[in-house]
């Protein structure tokens, strides 16, 4: 704790108490979560989540895997018709299967019910199924840390995946106990499936894929120990997106990032860590999100220093934050603001696709990069703003005449990205005249 | 156990989030802006955070990591305006004119010394800690809080 002298202290004390005295704005303690909004996120990152995940723990290196591995399942050779509607896996992320994964269960199709291999974990567990049919498809373990259905399987339910936490299991069952377990399919005969489980013990979390509004700077790179990074600089007024994560197995090391450009005084990761009740403690977790003001930054080069037994794994790109809608009472970012039309991101001028909308709305916007950004919608130009910088703003169109399609283009010169989305207005914080009360 | 969900966890942290936040930044627009970015980035990333030991801890570290990062892009903008305090507590041992000094003083200080003040002195935390939290060393911190206490001596007239 800090040693200070009393008078000091004191003068402090009563600077702080009347900080925190100051109510929050009601935009923060009013949250509502909207369900449909929940879904229209979840859509939204449906990339980031195609990668099942198990958490089992990291146990018994010295075990070998293969011994615990019964005789694989009887598959029938004609599948039904459905079975031509099942995905191409595996995908298993956004990066398809981890290098450092071990193959549990190879790619199998088939359909009906069927009992798979036994064996242990050894790490962080992969699962990615699939199913298309008219009827149900759940899987199964003899240990309850793998279970999942679906009620019913359709084309729409695309690539399934689970994350499932360590300590507490699935749906609050018990979590891994160390022992083998025995994965089963329970399908209706008709209901095709497929599915593939792997393994890694450097397994870490998915960071997002990187959308058209944004450059990378460092690609998705992983190593082990100390490194050097190539060097990258950073364009006036940008956002840098910084993914770090390092994992040092059962115990708690850190990953140090010596004094740079982007940040002067370095950084300290702390690194993932298995628990050995199979939970995960991820203090350190990314991503940092920074500014370049209006020089730039650069060149960096990024020096890690860690342990040998560190692995890690960066990925370093500039961008708009996204759109985030704050300061509208009670319409925050994980409120009720609901597009009337796809987000559309990109870089430099382009034209966007028409809509149509009986509802009020607002353009919404967040660009970044050097130059400004004008967005013409049905020919009445409107500055969105003359300086990039990465934050949201906003602005609605007067004259709007409900059903009527909107067309929208975009001017920016090509080192400008933009995210860009037509929304929703609701109550009369954003001004009268259409406004439709959720 | 059960399950952690956004709504139970993330939602009712936005108060201290949100204190944590105004103590850094001191602009209530921008420490809004903060906690809303932790919540997005907690929205986002729920399905890993949630499985954290401790997922309020990673809602500090990625609110004081905007706070943080804020600066470059605050101070291009001329940011910022030394705000008077009107209204204050009649239970407050220090009168008013004093928190203004204070105030003043305060915002001499870097965000980095601001944070490490308000995580240690304010909030309890550890120097390791608050390096977690800054991601930086905890020789860092201990610089960083000694700078800054030096810094409100000299602007208070205590050095």
């Amino acid at each position: 704790m800090l040693d200070i002298d009393p008078g000091l202290d004191t003068r402090l004390r009563a600077f702080f108490d009347h900080i925190e005295a100051s109510p929050p704005p009601s935009a923060l303690t009013d949250i509502n979560i909207a369900p449909a909004r929940r879904r229209g996120m979840t859509n939204l990152l449906a990339g980031l989540t195609a990668v099942a995940v198990v958490v089992a723990g990291v146990t018994l290196f010295a075990v070998e895997l293969r011994s615990h591995r019964s005789s694989p399942p009887v598959i029938t050779s004609s599948s039904p018709p459905s079975a031509s509607l099942l995905k191409r896996m595996p995908l298993l992320g956004n990066r398809g299967v981890p290098t450092s994964a071990q193959v549990v269960i190879p790619l199998m199709r088939g359909h009906g019910s069927v009992r798979l291999r036994t064996f242990t974990p050894q790490g962080t567990l992969l699962l990615q199924f699939d199913c298309a049919g008219p009827g149900s498809f759940k899987i199964s373990s003899t240990n309850p840390l793998v279970g999942s259905d679906l009620s019913k399987c359709s084309t729409s339910a695309g690539v399934t995946t689970k994350t499932v936490g360590g300590s507490s299991g699935f749906e609050g069952k018990p979590g891994y106990d160390g022992t083998a377990l025995t994965l089963s399919i329970t399908a209706a005969p008709l209901t095709s499936w497929e599915i593939f489980v792997a393994e890694t013990t450097t397994w870490f979390p998915e960071v997002l894929p990187v959308q058209a509004d944004q450059q990378v700077l460092v690609p998705l790179t992983d190593g082990t120990g100390s490194s050097a990074l190539p060097t990258f600089s950073v364009a006036p007024d940008e956002s840098i997106r910084v993914n770090i994560f390092c994992n040092s197995g059962t115990s708690g090391k850190t990953l140090e990032i010596a004094p740079n450009p982007l940040w002067p005084d370095g950084q300290q990761v702390q690194c993932l860590v298995f628990n050995a009740d199979g939970s995960i403690s991820m203090v350190g977790f990314g991503p940092a999100v920074s500014q370049s003001g209006s020089g730039g930054l650069g060149p960096i080069g990024l020096q890690f220093t860690a342990d040998p037994s560190v692995s890690w794994e960066v990925q370093i790109t500039e961008g708009p934050d996204g759109i985030i809608l704050p300061k509208l009472g009670n319409l925050g970012p994980v409120t009720q603001d609901v597009g009337v039309a796809p987000k559309e991101v990109g870089m430099g001028p382009e034209v966007l696709p028409t809509f149509a909308t009986n509802q009020h709305y607002t353009i919404a916007f967040s660009c970044s990069g050097p130059g400004s950004l004008t967005v013409i919608t049905s020919g009445v130009a409107h500055v969105a703003t003359t300086q990039c910088g990465g934050t949201t703003g906003w602005f609605t169109p007067p004259n709007q005449v409900p059903g009527q399609p909107v067309s929208l283009s975009v001017e920016a010169p090509p080192s400008v990205g933009w995210e860009i989305e037509a929304v929703q207005v609701y109550g009369s914080t954003w001004g009268a005249g259409g406004a439709t009360m959720p | 156990m059960p399950e952690l969900t956004f709504e139970a966890v993330a939602v009712p942290d936005a108060r201290r989030l949100y204190s944590l936040a105004l103590s850094i930044l001191r602009d209530e627009g921008e420490a809004e802006d903060a906690v809303q970015e932790a919540l997005l980035k907690a929205w986002r990333s729920w399905d890993s955070v949630s499985r954290m030991d401790r997922p309020t801890a990673w809602l500090t570290r990625v609110c004081v990591n905007h706070c943080i990062s804020r600066r470059r892009h605050l101070r291009s903008r001329g940011w910022p305006p030394l705000a008077l305090i009107e209204d204050t507590a009649s239970s407050n041992p220090v009168p008013a004119a004093d928190l203004i000094d204070i105030d003043r003083a305060y915002r001499r200080l870097s965000f980095r010394q601001r944070a490490a003040i308000t995580l240690n002195y304010r909030h309890g935390y550890s120097v390791d800690e608050c390096a977690v939290f800054m991601g930086c060393r905890p020789g860092t911190v201990r610089a960083h809080l000694a700078r800054g206490l030096v810094t409100l001596r000299k602007e208070l007239g205590d050095a």
